[in-house]
C-alpha cells in the first residue's frame, strides 16, 4: 500500500490543480466556445459571428489591434532591449535607477488611465508645463484627436506604462548571459555594435522570443487605455467591445452571446498569432 | 580618443536623464494632482507643487461678507464669492479650496470684518482633502478597498497552495508528459482573461459566487495557479534535493521534510508567488467589471469613477491609494528578477 | 627590446581595493611566461588588463614599444582562452574559429584555409559541424585553442584554461597547449593557480601575491632559489618546512640555535649572517632535503623525533614527525618500513634556505 502511494504521491499533488483547471478553464471555455456557436433559442448557428462581422466596427476594432499589436510590440521591444543593456552595466546608482525604470510597471491599469487623463485633459499638467515654459499660450486640447493620432497617442501611453515589463524579461536574460562569451568577442577583434548584433542577441534569442510573445499576446487585447481616454466607440479595439457590451448595453439579450464572439475570436487569432511566431522562430533557429 | 570617451559619457548622462525625466516627471505629476484642490486643478498656470495655504480677504458690506482669495497668477485677490449666509460661504471654501470649517468658526473668523476693516486672513488647505473626499463621496469607495483586500487574500490562498504543490511535484518528481505540463502552464498564463471571465459568470451564478470576492478569486487564480507552480518549479530545483534526503535519512517522511526544510528554504520564492497574486487581483478591473460589476474592487471603482464627473482629482487620489501595494512590491523584487525569470525560455 | 613591457601597472577598484600594485615585468619574444599564485593574487586581472578586458588605472602597458593600454582589445592583435572557454554556442564548431578571421576581414579561402590547418592541429576535424553543446568539456577546450590559434596573434593569452578538466585531461592538454605555443612561435603568457602546471609548462614564471610579484625565475629558480618564504611555502608540495632559529655567533662560527639543535653555517652564507647575531630567523628546509639517518652512517643527526603519520606515495615515502607543536613532512626515497611512533633520526643536507623573519626576504 506505501509504495503505491509513494508512486502516485507526485501525481496526487498534481491532482489539484488538475481539478481546477478542468472546472475553472477548461469547462467555461468549452462552454463559451460552444455558446458563442448558438443563437437565442439554442440553435446551433453562425448567428452572433455573422452580427459581428456585418458590424461596421468590427473592421475598425480588428484594424486597431492588430496595429496597435504590431507597432507597439515592436517600438517596445526595441526600447526595452537599449534599456536593458544600459541597465546590464554596473555603475553608481544602477539599482535607484533600475527600481525608478520599474515604476510605471507598477501603476495598475486604472491608474495608468487615471495619470494620463490628469495629462492631457485641457488644465492637465502637460498643458501646465507647455505653458510655464512657454512653448504654448492656449492649453491644446490634446483628447479631441482622432484616427491614426488616436492610435499613436494609445501606442505611446501604452509604452510608457509597459516597457518596464518587456525590459525586466530582457535584463534577466541578459544578466544570466555568460559575460565572457561577449568577452571573447571582443578580444577576437568585435565591435560593440557587432558583439551584440552577433553574439549577445543570437544567444539571448529564448529571452526575446518570450518577452515579445507575452508582450504580443498582451498587445492584442489592449482596451482599458482606449476607453478611458476616449470613451466607448472612439477608437474601438477588440476587447473593447467585449468591454462594451459587458458594460454600457448589457441589458440587450444579444450582449452575451456577442461578448462571447468577441472572446472566442480573440482567442483564436492570440492563439494563432502566437503559434505562427512560435514557428517562424523555430525555423530561424535551426537552420 | 580623449574626446570620444567624453562624448560617450555625456550620451550616458542624457540617456539617463531622459529615462528619469520620462518616468518622473508623469509620476509625480499625477501623485500631486491628488494632493491638488479644486481649484488648482482647473488652473493653468499653476505652480507645480501643490499648496498649502491660501490667502483670504475678507470685506464686509451691505450685511454680506465679500470673500477674495489671492491669485498667484495676478499676484492679488480676486472676489470670488459673497454672500451673508455663513453655510454658503464655508462650502465655497470647502469644495473649491480644501479648507476645513465650521460657520461657527467661519463666522468668529470674519465678524472683525463687521467693523469695517478689510480682514487678512491665511487658511491651512488640508493636503488629504481628496482622500477623505474621495472616500465619503464615491459610492461604496470603503467597502471596495475591503473587497480588494479579500479577493486578494484569496486569491493568495488558492494560487499558493494548489500551485506550489503542483511546481513541487513538477520539479522533484520524474512525470511523464513534463513538458506538456510545462507548456499548458504557460499557455494558461497567457489565455485571454476575458475569454475564462465571460462563460464563468454563468457558472459563478449557478454556484451563487456571482458578485463575491471569493468567486473573483476562483477567476484570478486560473491564471496565478499556472504562475505559481513556474516560479516554485525553478525554484524548487534550485532547492538542493540532498537537503531533503538528508531529511529523510534522518528519519522524516516526506511530509515533514515538505514543511521543515522545503517549504521555508523556499519562503522567498512564495512570497513573490503571492505578491504577484496580491497583485493580480487588487489590479485587475476587466475580470471585475464582468464578474462582479455590482460589487466592485478598487480597482474596477476608480475605472467607473474615472467616466463620470470631472473631478479628476477626486479619482487621483483613489488611484494613489490603489498603486501603493505595487510600488512596494516592484522596489523589494527589483533586486530578485533573475530568479524569477532568469530561466524563462520557449 | 623586450616583447612586452608592464610599467609600474597598477588597477585600483572604486579608489579602494588595490587588486595589481605597481607590477613590472618584461616577457621577452616567443617565451612562455606563466602568472602562479593563490586566488585573488592579481595575476588574472593583470592578463585582462594585458588584454584590453580592465581598464588600467595607472602605469603603463607596451607591446613593442608603444602603449597599448588606450587601445580597445579588437586593436591589440592578442587572443586569449578563457577560463569558461567562452565557446559561441550558437554558432557551430566550424563558426567559433571562423568568426575572429572573418571579423579580421580575411578572404574566404584564407578563412577555409586557415579553420582546417588549426582544426587538425587541435584534433577536431570530426567536429566541425557540430554545436559546442554536443561536444564534451575537453572537446570545447581544444575549440578555443583552435579558435585562438587561427587568428595567429603575436601574443596569446591563457586564463586557467585547464581548471575545468578532470585530472587526466589536464595533463594531457598541458602537451597540447605548448604544441600550439610552438608552432605558432607567438609569445604567450599563461595563467594558473596550480604550481606544477606552471613548472612543467613555463620558460619563466612570475609568482603574484596580493598584487605584488613575489619572484620572476625559471622553474629551477623557483624552487631551489626562492626569494621569499611566501615563495618557498607556496612551491613544492609539501611545502618547505619553516623552523624559527635564534643566530649566535661565536669564536667567528655562525651557529642557528633552536630547542632541538644547533647547526653551524659553514657556507660562505656565514658572512651575511653575522648581521643577525642575536636575532631570530627562518630556517626553511623542503621535505626532500632532511636526510633519515641511519645508524651505520656519517651523515650528522640534526635531531631525532617520533613519526607521527607515514603516507606511502609509491616512489617515495612522506613522514610526519612533530616539533613544537608544528607538523614537519620530510620526503624520502627510502622505501623501507616506517611505522607510527618510531623513532627516526633526522639530518638535513645543503640545499636549506634562510629567511628574514620581518621581511620575509631570503638571505643570501
Amino acid at each position: 500500500m506505501k509504495k503505491v502511494i509513494k508512486k502516485w504521491f507526485p501525481y496526487l499533488l498534481l491532482t489539484p490543480a488538475l481539478l481546477y483547471y478542468i472546472l475553472f478553464w477548461i469547462r467555461p471555455v468549452i462552454r463559451a466556445f460552444a455558446e458563442s456557436f448558438t443563437d437565442l433559442e439554442g440553435n446551433v448557428s453562425l448567428v452572433n459571428y455573422i452580427a459581428i462581422i456585418k458590424d461596421p466596427i468590427f473592421k475598425e476594432a480588428f484594424l486597431n489591434s492588430a496595429g496597435f499589436a504590431a507597432v507597439s510590440v515592436i517600438l517596445q521591444f526595441v526600447l526595452a532591449f537599449m534599456l536593458a543593456l544600459l541597465l546590464n552595466k554596473k555603475f553608481k546608482g544602477v539599482n535607484l535607477l533600475l527600481f525608478i525604470a520599474l515604476i510605471p510597471m507598477a501603476v495598475p491599469p486604472t491608474a495608468v488611465a487615471v495619470l494620463w487623463k490628469t495629462g492631457f485633459s485641457s488644465f492637465g499638467w502637460i498643458n501646465n508645463m507647455l505653458y510655464r515654459f512657454n512653448i504654448i499660450t492656449e492649453p491644446i486640447k490634446w483628447l479631441t484627436v482622432e484616427g491614426v493620432n488616436a492610435l499613436g497617442f494609445l501606442v505611446l501611453i501604452d509604452t510608457w506604462t509597459v516597457l518596464p515589463s518587456v525590459m525586466i524579461i530582457l535584463l534577466a536574460g541578459l544578466q544570466n548571459l555568460n559575460k565572457e562569451y561577449e568577452e571573447a568577442a571582443c578580444v577576437f577583434g568585435a565591435t560593440k555594435w557587432q558583439v551584440i548584433k552577433d553574439i549577445t542577441i543570437p544567444i539571448l534569442k529564448p529571452t526575446i522570443v518570450t518577452a515579445i510573445i507575452l508582450r504580443m499576446i498582451a498587445a492584442i487585447q489592449v482596451w482599458m487605455i482606449s476607453v478611458m481616454m476616449f470613451g466607448y466607440g472612439r477608437v474601438p479595439f477588440l476587447v473593447e467591445r467585449i468591454a462594451y457590451y459587458t458594460d454600457v448595453v448589457s441589458e440587450i439579450d444579444t450582449s452575451y452571446k456577442t461578448s462571447l464572439a468577441y472572446s472566442v475570436l480573440v482567442t483564436v487569432i492570440v492563439l494563432v498569432s502566437a503559434t505562427i511566431y512560435l514557428r517562424i522562430n523555430s525555423k530561424k533557429g535551426s537552420e | 580618443m580623449k574626446a570620444k570617451k567624453a562624448m560617450l559619457k555625456a550620451v550616458f548622462y542624457i540617456i539617463i536623464a531622459t529615462i528619469l525625466i520620462a518616468v518622473l516627471v508623469p509620476f509625480l505629476s499625477f501623485l500631486v494632482t491628488a494632493f491638488y484642490s479644486a481649484d488648482e486643478v482647473y488652473n493653468i498656470p499653476r505652480p507645480f507643487l501643490p499648496k498649502f495655504s491660501y490667502d483670504v480677504k475678507v470685506e464686509y458690506k451691505d450685511d454680506m461678507y465679500y470673500l477674495s482669495v489671492y491669485e498667484d497668477g495676478l499676484e492679488d485677490f480676486e472676489l470670488k464669492i459673497y454672500s451673508g449666509k455663513a453655510e454658503k460661504l464655508r462650502r465655497y471654501l470647502q469644495t473649491k479650496y480644501s479648507v476645513w470649517l465650521t460657520d461657527e468658526e467661519l463666522l468668529e473668523d470674519f465678524s472683525p470684518a463687521k467693523s469695517g476693516e478689510t480682514l487678512y486672513l491665511n487658511y491651512k488647505k488640508d493636503l488629504l482633502y481628496n482622500f477623505k473626499t474621495f472616500f465619503s463621496i464615491t459610492n461604496g469607495a470603503d467597502k471596495s478597498v475591503l473587497n480588494s483586500i479579500i479577493a486578494a487574500g484569496w486569491t493568495i490562498l488558492i494560487s499558493l497552495s494548489i500551485g506550489s504543490m503542483a511546481g513541487y511535484s513538477i520539479a522533484r518528481f520524474r512525470i511523464k508528459f513534463k513538458k506538456q505540463i510545462n507548456m499548458s502552464l504557460l499557455l494558461v498564463r497567457m489565455f485571454p482573461a476575458v475569454a475564462v471571465a465571460i462563460p464563468m459568470l454563468v457558472i459563478l451564478i449557478k454556484m451563487g459566487f456571482a458578485n463575491t470576492m471569493l468567486g473573483l478569486a476562483i477567476v484570478y487564480s486560473v491564471g496565478n495557479i499556472a504562475l505559481t507552480a513556474w516560479i516554485t518549479n525553478s525554484i524548487f530545483k534550485g532547492i538542493s534535493v540532498e537537503l531533503e534526503e538528508a531529511s529523510l535519512v534522518f528519519g522524516a517522511n516526506r511530509i515533514q521534510t515538505f514543511f521543515k526544510i522545503t517549504l521555508p528554504l523556499a519562503f522567498p520564492g512564495l512570497v513573490a508567488c503571492s505578491m504577484y497574486a496580491f497583485l493580480a487581483a487588487w489590479n485587475d478591473s476587466i475580470t471585475a467589471l464582468i464578474l462582479a460589476n455590482s460589487n466592485p474592487t478598487l480597482s474596477l471603482l476608480i475605472y467607473k469613477a474615472i467616466g463620470m464627473s470631472g473631478e479628476i482629482q477626486l479619482a487621483a487620489a483613489g488611484a494613489v491609494i490603489l498603486i501603493t501595494p505595487a510600488l512596494i512590491f516592484t522596489f523589494i523584487i527589483k533586486n530578485y528578477i533573475n530568479q524569477l525569470w532568469g530561466d524563462v525560455k520557449f | 627590446m623586450e616583447f612586452l613591457k608592464l610599467d609600474n601597472l597598477t588597477k585600483k577598484y572604486q579608489n579602494k581595493i588595490l587588486a595589481v600594485d605597481s607590477m613590472n615585468l618584461d616577457i621577452r619574444n616567443g617565451e612562455f611566461l606563466v602568472l602562479l599564485g593563490p586566488s585573488g593574487c592579481g595575476k588574472t586581472t593583470t592578463m585582462r588588463m594585458i588584454a584590453g578586458l580592465e581598464e588600467v588605472t595607472e602605469g603603463e602597458i607596451l607591446l613593442e614599444g608603444e602603449s597599448i593600454k588606450e587601445l580597445a582589445p579588437k586593436d591589440r592583435n592578442v587572443s586569449m582562452i578563457f577560463q569558461s572557454y567562452a565557446v559561441w554556442p550558437h554558432m557551430t564548431v566550424r563558426q567559433n574559429i571562423e568568426y575572429p578571421l572573418k571579423l579580421k576581414k580575411l578572404p574566404k579561402e584564407e578563412r577555409i584555409k586557415r579553420v582546417e590547418e588549426t582544426a587538425e592541429m587541435a584534433n577536431i576535424t570530426e567536429y566541425l559541424d557540430r554545436l559546442p553543446a554536443n561536444l564534451s568539456g575537453g572537446q570545447r577546450q581544444r575549440v578555443a585553442v583552435a579558435r585562438a590559434m587561427a587568428v595567429k596573434p603575436k601574443l596569446f593569452l591563457m586564463d586557467e584554461p585547464l581548471s575545468n578538466l578532470d585530472a587526466k585531461l589536464r595533463v594531457s592538454m598541458r602537451t597540447e597547449l605548448k604544441n600550439a605555443h610552438e608552432q605558432l612561435g607567438s609569445t604567450t603568457i599563461f595563467v594558473t593557480h596550480d604550481q606544477s602546471e606552471a613548472m612543467s609548462l613555463a620558460d619563466r614564471i612570475v609568482v603574484m601575491n596580493m598584487g605584488v610579484i613575489e619572484q620572476i625565475g625559471t622553474p629551477n629558480q623557483i624552487y631551489h632559489d626562492c626569494e621569499t618564504m611566501f615563495v618557498a611555502n607556496f612551491i613544492g608540495s609539501p611545502p618547505t618546512n619553516f623552523l624559527e632559529v635564534d643566530v649566535i655567533v661565536e669564536n667567528s662560527k655562525v651557529i642557528l640555535k633552536h630547542n632541538l639543535f644547533n647547526y653551524e653555517v659553514k657556507t660562505l652564507l656565514s658572512e651575511k649572517l653575522i648581521a643577525y647575531n642575536g636575532k631570530k630567523i627562518v630556517f626553511g628546509i623542503r621535505p626532500e632535503n632532511f636526510v633519515i639517518v641511519g645508524n651505520n652512517s656519517d651523515n650528522k643527526v640534526l635531531f631525532t623525533r617520533k613519526i607521527l603519520f607515514v603516507e606511502p606515495q609509491g616512489s617515495h615515502t612522506i613522514v610526519v614527525v612533530e616539533v613544537e607543536g608544528k607538523q614537519i613532512k620530510i620526503l624520502t626515497s627510502d622505501v623501507l618500513t616506517f611505522e607510527v611512533g618510531q623513532e627516526i633520526n633526522i639530518g638535513v643536507n645543503e640545499k636549506y634556505m634562510l629567511f628574514d623573519l620581518e621581511t620575509e626576504n631570503r638571505i643570501k
